[in-house]
C-alpha cells in the first residue's frame, strides 16, 4: 500500500521506492527472553514470526540498503546469549538481501557496537536521504540541521497496534 | 461410606472414655457435654473420620479436641507421650489461630492445676507470621498440636526438615470447612490433606462446619475419596425467633421520605427494646449511611454506643469495636460481611438484616450471632423495602425455619491448583506418576480429573510445550522413566514465596485519555463490556477498554447506566432459594387461576411462608397486581419473556428467569449471542436475581432466540462470548499466577498487579497459539462458567425448555408489569435520586393500576 509518493508499506516493513530501500524498525529481539527473567514463562515465538513475516513480504527481492530504526533488541544493559545469536542471525539474513545493512540506534541499544562490529556495521543516530529522514524517535534533535531541513520523518519508537478491520 | 450418626452416645460412656483429670475437670466446668461432643467424641476417640456441623456456640472446638486432649493428657501420665505431632489444626483464618492456641491453653493449665502436675504438652502456630525463631524450636521440639493454615500446611510438607515430623499424625481438624468448601483455597488444602495423608496413613479427619449443604459432599471433600466418614448434624438447638418486617403495610404507595423516615423510627424502637442488637447491611456503603442516619436522627440516643464495622476499615478501627463490643459498651453496631465469622463478639441479642443476605446458610450465619448460649432463642428480623425483598425474605425464613438450606458449589478439577500442589509435592520428593495420580484423584476435588488434563498440567511443569533447546529456561520438574521431581536451584524458593490461591488485587484507575477520573474495583471492571455504562462519582461513562489496571471511558451525559455500582460487592442469591420463590410464585398463580378467594390466598400464604396477616397481604397485592395486569406470575416452571419500548423507544425485552444472578448471568449471553447470530443484531444486556433484559433499537424476536438454544451447545456458545471479555482476562491471570506461569514474587522482587495482568495479556495470545485447549485457558473458562457463573445449573434449565418442562411465554406490554419494574429500574438507580426512585416505581404502579381498572 502507498501511503505516500514512493513510500509503500509492506506487512510490517517499510519501503522506500526511490532509494530501494527497506526500512524495519523496533524488532525488539529478545522481548520474551526478557519476560522469562521476570518469571513470566511466556513461550517464544517472537523471533521466528518475525522471519516468516520478513521472507514472505520481501521474497527474493535485493535492496540497495536496509535500514533498521532502532531497537533491534530488548535488553538494555547486557547483551543476553539469545540476543547475540539471535540478532546476527537477523543481520547476516539482512545481508543476504543487501550489501548495506544501517542501524540507527534506539532506546534500547545502549550496547549495540559489539554485534554491529561483528559484522562490521556502523550505528548512527539517524540517516538522511534527500528529503526524508529517518532515526529512532526517543529524541527530537531539534538544533539538528540534517532534521530541521528534512520534509519527511520517519520514525520507529512509538508502537501502537492498529488492526484493520 | 459417608453416614449420619443419629444416636448420641450415652454420657457414662463418654466419660468412661476420659483419664480421670480429664473427667473431673469436665465436670467442673460443664457438668454435661453439648450435643455435639455427644455424638462426635466416642468417633474422634476411635479415629474415625467425622464432620460435625452445627451452629456457632454448641461447642465445636471443644468437640474437636477433647478426645484428643484426653489422649494426650493420658499418655503423659503414663509417661508414654511421644516427641511428635498427634494433631494438625487448620483453620482459614490466622487471626482465629491464636485464639484456638490460648482456648486449648487454658484448659491444660487449668488441668494441671487440678492434677498439681505438669504434662509437658506442647501447642503451637505456624502461619506466615511465626518467626525464624520459633520455626527452629518447632523442627527441634514438635508441638503435639500443630495450629496452622491450609498455606502454610503446604509449605511444611514440602519443606525437607519439617515434613519428618509429619509422618505420624494422630489427627486432623479442619475448622470453619463451610468456609473452604466453596473457593480455591479449600481445592489447595483438599490436597494438602492427601499429602498429609499419604505421610500419615493413620490419619483420623475431623471437619467442623457452620450448617452447611449438601452435608454429604461436603463430608467427602473432608475426607476424601472412597472414605468413610461420619456426620454428626446437630439441628439448631436455639429457637428460631425470625420475622420479616416492612416499615409500611404499603411499600408501593408511601411517599419516600415517610418511609425512609419509619424505618429509622423502626430500627429505632429494635434497638431500644433490646440490649444489643447488631445490624447487618449488604455493602459497606450502606453500613455507613446506616449509622450517619441513626445518629443524625436520634442525636440523644445514638453517640460513642454506635459503631460501623466492615472490611474498609482499618485494623486498628475494627479490633476498637470488637473490644467494646465485647466490653458491652456498644448499643448497636452496623457491618456488612466482616462480622458473619466467628469473631467473639460478646452478647447480642437481637440481629437485624437490612435486606436479603441473598442465601438461607447465611441468613442463619447471620442471625446466628445473637443468642450466644447454647439454648438462648435466636432472635432476627429482616427489613424489607421493596416488594421483591419481601417474598424474596419470606421464602428465606420459611426455609430457615424448615432448616433447608442451599447447596453450596465446591469448584471441581481446578487445573491451576493442581500445578502448584504438583509442584509442591516434586519438591517435597520425587513421586512415580501413576502413584502420584492417584493421589492426586483420592482428593475429592479431582475425583472425576481425566488422566489427559492431569497429563496436560505435567506437560506444561515440564515445559514439553515449548521448542527442545529453550525448554530448559521452562521445565520446572523433571520427567523420567515414569517419575518426576524437582528442577532448578530456585525451585523450593519459588514455589514457598508464590504458594497461595486468592489473587492480589488492587483498584482500577479510570481515565480518559491521559485524565484520571478516579477508581472502581477489579471485580466491577470484571463485570463491563465494550460499551457498557455505569457511574463514578456522580458522573455517567461509557467503558472502551481496559489495559493492565487502567479502564479507559468517555463521558456519555444522560445515558442510564447498564451495570449499576454495587453490582461487584451484592452477593448473588443462591440458586436453590431461587427455585423455592420460583415454586411459591407458581403455587399463587395456580390460584388465581382457580379463581381462589382472596381470603383463602391470604391464609394460605400466612400459613405457607409463616407470615403474619399484613405481610401475607402485601405479597398477596403484588403477586394480584402482577396477575390481574398480564395474566402470568412468572415462576419456576414458566418464564415470562416481556416485550415494551422504553422511554428512549428501545425494544426492551424482560426474560423473567427467576433462577439466580449467576445462572442468568449464563442465560443472558447465550441469548444475546443467539441474537446475533440469528438476527445479526447487537444488544445490550442488564441482569439481576430475577431476571434479565437485553435491549436493541431494532425489534428482535426474543422468543426465537431462547429456544434456540441447545443444552449440549451452551458450553462451547458460552465459552466463546466469554472470550474476549473482561471477566475472562482478569480471571486468566488469577489462574496463570496459581499455576505459576507468571510469579508474583521472583527474586526477591514482587510484581505490581498491572505488570501482571499485560504480562498476562501476551501470555494468552501466545498460548492460544500452541493450543486453545491448554490446560490455564482452559482452567481460566472452567472457573468463569462453574465458579463465578452457574453453567451447570443453566444447563439443566435449558434441558427443562428443550423437554418442555419449563414453558416460555411471550407477551408484549404497553408499560412493564409489576414484576419487571426493579429489572427496569436496575440502571437508573445510580443516576437517579432515591425519591426519585420511588416515584417511578409509584407512577408505573398507578400506570398498571389504571390498566387493570380499565379491562375490568
Amino acid at each position: 500500500m502507498e501511503i505516500y509518493k514512493d513510500i509503500e508499506i509492506i506487512d510490517l516493513f517499510l519501503y522506500l521506492k526511490r532509494y530501494n530501500t527497506l526500512v524495519i524498525g523496533d524488532v525488539h529481539i529478545g522481548y520474551e527472553e526478557a519476560l522469562n527473567k521476570e518469571g513470566v514463562l511466556i513461550p517464544r515465538f517472537q523471533f521466528k514470526d518475525t522471519l516468516t513475516r520478513l521472507e514472505k513480504a520481501i521474497k527474493n527481492k535485493r535492496f540497495d540498503s536496509i535500514i533498521l530504526l532502532g531497537d533491534v533488541k530488548h535488553e538494555f544493559g547486557t547483551i543476553s546469549e539469545t540476543e547475540w545469536r539471535n540478532t546476527l542471525q537477523f543481520l547476516d539474513i539482512l545481508l543476504g538481501y543487501t550489501k548495506n545493512v544501517i542501524l540507527i540506534k534506539g532506546n534500547h541499544d545502549k550496547i549495540l557496537e559489539p554485534i554491529a562490529n561483528k559484522r562490521n556495521l556502523e550505528v548512527k543516530d539517524y540517516v538522511r536521504m534527500g528529503e526524508i529522514i529517518l532515526l529512532h524517535g526517543h529524541v527530537i534533535p531539534e538544533k539538528n540541521k540534517d532534521f530541521k531541513d528534512s520534509k519527511i520523518i520517519i520514525i520507529g519508537h512509538e508502537h501502537p497496534a492498529i488492526r484493520k478491520s | 461410606m459417608i453416614s449420619y450418626k443419629t444416636k448420641e452416645d450415652k454420657e457414662e460412656e463418654i466419660f468412661a472414655l476420659l483419664n480421670p483429670i480429664v473427667r473431673d475437670w469436665f465436670k467442673q466446668k460443664f457438668k454435661t457435654f453439648s450435643p455435639p461432643q455427644k455424638f462426635a467424641i466416642t468417633e474422634i476417640h476411635a479415629r474415625q473420620n467425622v464432620l460435625v456441623s452445627a451452629s456457632t456456640g454448641t461447642g465445636k472446638t471443644l468437640c474437636g479436641f477433647l478426645a484428643i486432649l484426653n489422649e494426650l493428657i493420658d499418655s503423659s501420665e503414663k509417661g508414654i507421650l511421644q516427641d511428635k505431632i498427634y494433631c494438625v489444626y487448620i483453620s482459614p483464618l490466622k487471626a482465629l489461630n491464636s485464639d484456638i492456641a490460648i482456648n486449648l491453653q487454658i484448659p491444660l493449665k487449668e488441668m494441671e492445676e487440678l492434677a498439681k502436675k505438669k504434662f509437658g504438652i506442647r501447642v503451637s502456630v505456624r502461619t506466615g507470621d511465626t518467626t525464624q525463631k520459633e520455626r527452629q524450636e518447632m523442627l527441634k521440639n514438635p508441638p503435639h498440636i500443630l495450629i496452622t493454615t491450609p498455606e502454610s500446611l503446604s509449605l511444611l510438607l514440602t519443606s525437607p526438615k519439617f515434613k519428618e515430623n509429619l509422618k505420624n499424625v494422630d489427627w486432623c481438624i479442619i475448622d470453619e470447612a463451610h468456609s473452604l468448601a466453596e473457593n480455591k483455597r479449600g481445592v489447595q488444602l483438599s490436597l494438602a490433606l492427601e499429602r498429609l495423608q499419604n505421610l500419615s496413613p493413620g490419619m483420623a479427619r475431623i471437619g467442623l462446619s457452620a450448617t452447611i449443604a449438601p452435608l454429604d459432599e461436603v463430608a467427602q471433600f473432608i475426607v476424601g475419596t472412597n472414605r468413610d466418614c461420619k456426620l454428626v448434624n446437630v439441628p439448631l438447638l436455639k429457637q428460631l425467633d425470625l420475622k420479616v418486617l416492612s416499615p409500611t403495610s404499603n411499600l408501593i404507595e408511601e411517599p419516600f421520605g415517610l418511609m425512609h423516615h419509619k424505618m429509622y423510627e423502626l430500627l429505632d424502637s429494635l434497638i431500644q427494646n433490646h440490649k444489643t442488637t447488631l445490624i447487618f447491611t449488604n455493602t459497606r456503603s450502606a453500613t455507613e449511611r446506616v449509622v450517619h442516619y441513626l445518629k443524625e436522627k436520634f442525636p440523644k440516643k445514638y453517640t460513642e454506643n454506635i459503631g460501623a464495622h466492615h472490611g474498609s476499615l482499618s485494623k486498628e478501627h475494627r479490633f476498637d469495636i470488637e473490644k467494646r463490643m465485647r466490653e458491652g459498651k456498644m448499643k448497636v453496631i452496623v457491618s456488612s460481611t466482616s462480622l458473619e465469622l466467628g469473631i467473639d463478639i460478646g452478647y447480642i441479642d437481637l440481629v437485624v438484616l437490612l435486606g436479603s443476605p441473598k442465601s438461607v446458610a447465611r441468613f442463619l450465619q447471620r442471625q446466628g450471632r445473637s443468642g450466644h448460649k447454647l439454648h438462648d432463642t435466636i432472635k432476627g428480623r429482616v427489613i424489607v423495602l421493596d416488594r421483591d425483598d419481601l417474598i424474596e425474605c419470606a421464602v428465606m425464613a420459611k426455609n430457615a425455619l424448615e432448616h433447608k438450606i442451599d447447596r453450596i458449589h465446591i469448584p471441581k478439577n481446578c487445573l491451576d491448583v493442581l500445578a502448584q500442589e504438583i509442584y509442591g509435592m516434586a519438591n517435597q520428593q520425587i513421586w512415580e506418576e501413576k502413584e502420584l495420580f492417584a493421589l492426586v484423584k483420592s482428593s475429592y476435588c479431582y475425583r472425576d480429573l481425566e488422566k489427559k488434563d492431569f497429563n496436560e498440567v505435567l506437560n506444561y511443569l515440564d515445559g514439553s510445550y515449548t521448542s527442545l533447546e529453550d525448554r530448559h529456561v521452562y521445565a520446572k520438574i523433571w520427567r523420567k522413566d515414569g517419575k518426576i521431581g524437582k528442577k532448578g536451584k530456585l525451585s523450593r524458593v519459588i514455589y514457598m514465596t508464590n504458594i497461595g490461591t486468592i489473587p492480589d488485587e488492587t483498584a482500577v484507575i479510570v481515565k480518559i485519555k491521559d485524565r484520571k477520573i478516579g477508581y472502581i474495583e477489579e471485580a466491577f471492571l470484571e463485570r463491563l463490556h465494550r460499551g457498557d455504562i455505569f457511574v463514578l462519582g456522580g458522573n455517567v461513562y461509557e467503558f472502551k477498554f481496559a489495559r493492565g489496571m487502567v479502564a479507559q471511558v468517555e463521558p456519555s451525559p444522560g445515558r442510564p447506566p447498564t451495570v449499576p455500582a454495587w453490582f461487584s460487592e451484592m452477593l448473588p442469591l443462591s440458586f436453590d432459594l431461587a427455585e423455592d420463590i420460583g415454586k411459591f410464585r407458581g403455587l399463587i398463580e395456580q390460584k388465581f387461576e382457580n379463581n381462589r378467594k382472596e381470603n383463602e390466598i391470604i391464609d394460605f400464604i400466612s400459613e405457607y411462608l409463616y407470615t403474619n396477616k399484613q405481610t401475607s397481604t402485601a405479597i398477596y397485592n403484588y403477586l394480584k397486581e402482577q396477575y390481574d395486569y398480564c395474566k402470568h406470575i412468572p415462576n419456576n416452571k414458566k418464564i415470562l419473556i416481556e416485550q415494551f419500548k422504553d422511554e428512549r423507544g428501545n425494544k426492551k425485552i424482560i426474560f423473567h428467569t427467576m433462577f439466580g444472578r449467576r445462572v442468568n448471568d449464563c442465560l443472558s449471553r447465550a441469548v444475546a449471542f443467539a441474537v446475533s447470530r440469528l438476527e445479526h443484531k447487537d444488544v445490550e444486556i442488564g441482569i439481576n436475581d430475577n431476571g434479565f433484559y437485553i435491549s436493541s433499537s431494532k425489534p428482535i424476536n426474543a422468543l426465537r432466540a431462547l429456544e434456540a438454544l441447545k443444552s449440549k451447545e451452551l458450553r462451547k456458545v458460552l465459552e466463546y462470548t466469554i472470550e474476549r471479555t473482561e471477566v475472562f482476562k482478569r480471571r486468566f491471570r488469577h489462574c496463570a499466577i496459581r499455576s505459576l506461569m507468571i510469579l508474583k514474587v521472583y527474586k526477591g522482587r514482587h510484581k505490581r498487579v498491572g505488570r501482571q495482568q499485560v504480562s498476562s495479556m501476551i501470555l494468552i495470545s501466545a498460548l492460544k497459539r500452541i493450543s486453545n485447549d491448554f490446560s490455564i485457558l482452559k482452567e481460566a473458562r472452567r472457573e468463569v462458567l462453574e465458579d463465578l457463573m452457574d453453567i451447570d445449573h443453566t444447563t439443566e434449565i435449558i434441558k427443562e425448555i428443550e423437554t418442555g418442562k419449563i414453558k416460555l411465554k411471550a407477551i408484549f406490554t404497553e408499560i412493564p408489569s409489576p414484576l419487571s419494574f426493579n429489572l427496569v429500574l436496575q440502571g437508573h438507580l445510580d443516576i437517579l435520586k432515591i425519591e426519585d426512585k420511588v416515584e417511578f416505581l409509584k407512577r408505573m404502579h398507578n400506570e398498571v393500576l389504571a390498566k387493570i381498572n380499565l379491562k375490568k
